[in-house]
């Protein structure tokens, strides 16, 4: 398969970007979008130009590394995948993609397709843990769950990070990832002992850090690689207003 | 905009969606008493209607609510999406294809296009009520002795003639209620002091709805509206915590039909007046 890839290519933080056409020729359909990346970063190296500086790591759909908005869509045409999950059968011959890094004002481009998402760490520092104290490890029972909430918290907890949802939304908005944090651990006894704290402190870090605000247009659950949904982000609203009045 | 930053950007939206909230009930109330309009009686119940939404105290008190939530809700709608606006400072090349709510992506423009409407229908209506603008007014029979006798005994004429009854053969010579009146025709009539008289919201909806270009903008604008009404109620109740996984459906089904009897109702009043009176 022949592909002409048209990718954001950003020197620095603060450099101006510009889009780069590449063409790139002989990929197997089998080959996922980061491979075919790889490929066309020997090509660069072998021309001995800069290859394209892009976010992966496990390639297994499980870390949240990789990212890239493509041709429209944050990890690609397909659904519930990750980016490294994308494969070049998804495309037809002689596509032209575009190729661009996640935008928001919270995550700053750090070179080409490479952001800046320690936003989201700074959100969790803010709240998003539950302060256990040392001590025995509990009898796994000792303390019962309702499947119901078991199973809610378990489908938050699915969210790996990798800021889609931030990149999907047409606020640049974090709710669902915050909603997803907020939810998971209010749906736990666990979690509930903090939760009117946590809901206030990691919504507090999130406007501070110059997230947008949720329109509940649902972008973000229809590009969410773990399909988180934007139910959580009802249950967050419910959990702030609970901890307000 | 730094001071407003002190509210989270949730409370700001809960109180968007609670504004809101009341806004959709007065729709209702409003297309409800618009379809009085079409009744053919000559616009009694209409003109009943008006005459108790303008005078009773309650509704009074309603009128100073109901504007508050409606520039406060124009004013947080605004602020947010400002907000939003710049949380994404650099734009994506291609635009976003992820699917998405309907009507949500475009709430600040067909927010901005009711209230372009809002503004119209105030000039064309309420600022009449206020006596900022001129319009079309009623006298009731009764009222004429509160004007000037001598005054009006010297155009008795014209009195005559703007309570002359549409059928003068019959029973009754003259109408209880003299409508339409220009405001020249009143102070011709009932000299300058008169003040017994109402804006006549009837006469004045009639020559609107019978004006096709007006017509033709009030039908687009009132779409827009409900194009902003079917994301409307889904996405208050979702703001205020109101959704889980049994009600997602039927609220956005709710919000829907909502939308459209609202669009349909407004719709139907226009269209009607346009072709039956």
């Amino acid at each position: 398969m022949n592909f002409t890839l048209k990718v954001w290519r950003q020197s620095g933080p603060k450099a101006k970007g510009r889009f780069e056409t590449y063409s790139i020729s002989n990929i197997s359909s089998d080959c996922s979008f980061l491979e075919m990346l790889d490929i066309l970063n020997e090509n660069l190296v072998s021309e001995g130009k800069e290859p394209v500086c892009f976010d992966h790591d496990c390639r297994e759909g499980i870390c949240g590394m990789c990212s890239l908005y493509i041709n429209g869509h944050p990890h690609g045409p397909d659904s519930q995948i990750t980016t490294c999950q994308l494969h070049m059968r998804k495309f037809k011959d002689g596509d032209t993609i575009y190729i661009e890094p996640w935008r928001s004002a919270a995550f700053p481009v750090i070179k080409d397709l490479t952001v800046d998402r320690q936003a989201f760490d700074k959100i969790i520092q803010a709240g998003g843990f539950i302060s256990a104290t040392t001590g025995g490890v509990p009898d796994g029972n000792a303390i019962p769950v309702r499947k119901k909430d078991a199973d809610t918290a378990m489908d938050a907890a699915a969210c790996i990070g990798c800021g889609a949802c931030v990149a999907a939304c047409k606020n640049a908005s974090a709710m669902l990832f915050v909603s997803a944090k907020v939810s998971h651990l209010a749906h736990l006894p666990q979690g509930k002992v903090e939760a009117a704290e946590r809901v206030k402190k990691m919504i507090a870090k999130m406007d501070e850090l110059g997230f947008g605000n949720c329109t509940n247009t649902g972008a973000c659950e229809a590009e969410c690689p773990k399909g988180i949904k934007i139910l959580h982000i009802a249950k967050l609203n419910r959990e702030f207003i609970k901890a307000s009045v | 905009m730094l001071h407003f930053k002190r509210f989270a950007s949730v409370t700001q939206k809960i109180t968007l969606a609670i504004l809101g909230s009341f806004l959709m009930l007065f729709l209702l109330v409003h297309a409800g008493i618009n379809l009085c309009l079409l009744r053919a009686d000559g616009g009694e119940w209409f003109r009943a209607a008006a005459h108790f939404m303008g005078t009773n105290y309650i509704v009074k008190v309603f009128e100073v609510v109901l504007f508050a939530a409606l520039l406060l809700h124009i004013l947080l709608g605004v602020l947010l999406q400002w907000q939003n606006w710049r949380a994404r400072p650099v734009r994506y090349k291609v635009p976003s294809k992820s699917a998405t709510a309907p009507g949500s992506k475009f709430m600040i423009y067909t927010g901005i296009l009711v209230a372009i409407f809002l503004v119209i229908h105030l000039m064309n209506f309420y600022f009449v009520k206020m006596n900022w603008v001129e319009g079309k007014y009623l006298v009731e029979i009764e009222d004429v002795q509160k004007a000037d006798p001598a005054y009006v005994q010297e155009h008795m004429e014209k009195v005559l003639e703007l309570f002359q009854s549409e059928e003068p053969t019959g029973s009754a010579p003259f109408k209880e209620v003299a409508t339409g009146i220009t405001k020249a025709d009143l102070i011709e009539a009932f000299g300058p002091g008169f003040t017994a008289y109402e804006p006549d919201f009837y006469s004045m909806a009639q020559g609107l709805f019978n004006n096709t270009a007006y017509l033709v903008l009030y039908l687009v604008l009132i779409l827009a509206l409900g194009i902003h009404l079917v994301h409307a109620f889904p996405s208050a109740l979702h703001t205020l915590g109101l959704n889980g996984p049994c009600y997602d459906r039927p609220i956005k089904c709710i919000g829907a039909v909502y939308a459209v009897i609202v669009v349909l109702m407004f719709w139907a009043v226009a269209i009607g007046m346009n072709i039956l009176y």
